[in-house]
């Protein structure tokens, strides 16, 4: 898989999915992911400060699901949704959602969509995989000039120029190669921002 | 014990309400992420004993029953919650809570979340809710995250026999040595599981082929109630069959 940059800005759907067919983008298919929040059931009154993580699905992995903590992410198969309402130790306390369409556009895999918190569109987000750095002779981490160039030379002009590096030092768990896991980070953020 | 044959779990869905399932991972199904899936409950059903006689008989017997043989060889290790639970403050203690069991087999984590056993009229098995994932090795961290701490722990080395719906287990358990590595034996017998999974209309029909498999291996193995939990027991310098054998099939 290749390097993604991922980010939301206030603005009109139309626009930008009319700009990415005019650059040549062709929608193959649409989608959503899904970010719950989840908080550990602690008694009434208590002192203590509940326990939380963010679980992540997406359609187009539909038997995986993934799941971050702290400074830990965690594939697994989807049915851990399953444990975790059995176990009965969390709770889902709340949902965003991004109604997603999926557009090709050379090297570049384009998906855009609104972000639903609560019914109500907090933003479009944004992400942009650049699928030729998946190739063992450039580094997922070193296309991030490519990238910028292009998103905001060809899908801005945004208020601010969007940032595609992504500090993942945080996070020592993660695989040396850019991965899914490192995608869910990135979404988990995005969405942490935006609630 | 974990199965998973992985080939058979699209007529597990089909049966699962109805009765046995075949054996192979626990699964459900999901069309709408957003969903509960909690809908298709599937149950272990299982049979515990200790093998009297020399394995050699045993294996003969075992393999004149099933279809196919593989050895299994895994380390087991069981999560308890410290998270605080909505249950009655009376009952804490009396009953045994559900727990996750990790197991690490070639490179790869499996991982059970087992429910309380559930106690069924004229049903000797043990019936317990279960439901089967993979994840990745970061898994154990992410269990202590959530408030989970390691209750105990073991290696596993054996055989599993299998059928279309019933798998037999013939394993030794060993103990896991304080830099992770493989101890000594933690029962003098090989033990012996039965296990089926079962839909939840299914508990007496996967009751029955139990007991119906468990006949043709009498004499050689005793049935009993075994805890793993008293595996580890701490101070014991030799090995020893942790188990309260209740002798004979018709309990």
């Amino acid at each position: 898989m290749g390097y993604k940059c991922i980010f939301s800005f206030k603005g009109q759907l139309p626009e930008m999915t009319k700009r990415i067919e005019f650059l040549g983008g062709i929608k193959v298919s649409t989608g959503t992911i899904n970010c719950s929040l989840y908080l550990e059931r602690v008694p009434d009154g208590s002192n203590l400060i509940p326990r939380e993580f963010h679980l992540l699905l997406y359609d187009e992995k539909p038997k995986k699901c993934f799941t971050v903590c702290r400074d830990t992410i965690v594939e697994t198969d989807r049915e851990m949704v399953s444990i975790l309402e059995k176990t009965n130790s969390y709770k889902k306390r709340q949902t965003t959602e991004a109604l997603i369409s999926k557009y090709e556009l050379g090297d570049f895999i384009i998906r855009v969509g609104p972000i639903v918190f609560r019914t109500e569109i907090r933003g479009i987000l944004v992400e942009v995989e650049y699928t030729a750095c998946s190739t063992p002779v450039t580094s997922p981490f070193n296309c991030t000039k490519l990238l910028s160039e292009f998103i905001n030379g060809n899908l801005g002009p945004f208020p601010e120029p969007i940032q595609t590096s992504f500090d993942f030092s945080a996070y020592p768990t993660l695989p040396k190669s850019y991965s899914d896991l490192h995608t869910s980070y990135q979404y988990v953020n995005l969405f942490r921002t935006i609630n | 014990m974990f199965q998973q044959n992985k080939h058979h779990q699209q007529q597990q869905q089909q049966q699962q309400q109805q009765g046995v399932v075949q054996s192979g991972v626990a699964s459900a199904t999901v069309n709408n992420p957003s969903e509960s899936i909690v809908a298709g409950n599937i149950y272990e059903c299982s049979l515990h004993g200790i093998l009297s006689t020399p394995s050699s008989t045993f294996i003969q017997r075992a393999k004149g029953m099933m279809r196919c043989e593989h050895p299994v060889s895994y380390k087991e290790m069981v999560f308890k919650s410290t998270v605080q639970s909505a249950g009655p403050s009376w009952a804490e203690g009396s009953i045994l809570p559900s727990e996750i069991h990790v197991r690490y087999e070639k490179n790869t984590v499996y991982v059970r979340y087992v429910g309380v056993p559930q106690i069924k009229d004229n049903i000797n098995a043990m019936i317990r809710n279960v439901v089967d994932i993979k994840s990745s090795e970061t898994f154990f961290i992410y269990l202590e995250n959530l408030g989970y701490v390691k209750d105990y722990e073991y290696f596993v080395d054996g055989y599993q026999y299998s059928t279309y719906n019933l798998s037999l287990f013939l394993v030794n358990h060993r103990r896991v040595l304080n830099d992770g590595t493989k101890g000594e034996l933690l029962n003098k017998h090989s033990m012996v599981e039965l296990q089926c999974l079962s839909g939840e209309e299914g508990f007496v029909a996967a009751a029955e082929y139990l007991n119906t498999y468990a006949e043709y291996l009498y004499p050689f193995v005793e049935l009993i109630k075994f805890d793993h939990r008293l595996l580890t027991a701490e101070n014991s310098n030799t090995p020893t069959t942790n188990v309260n054998v209740v002798g004979g099939y018709n309990r």
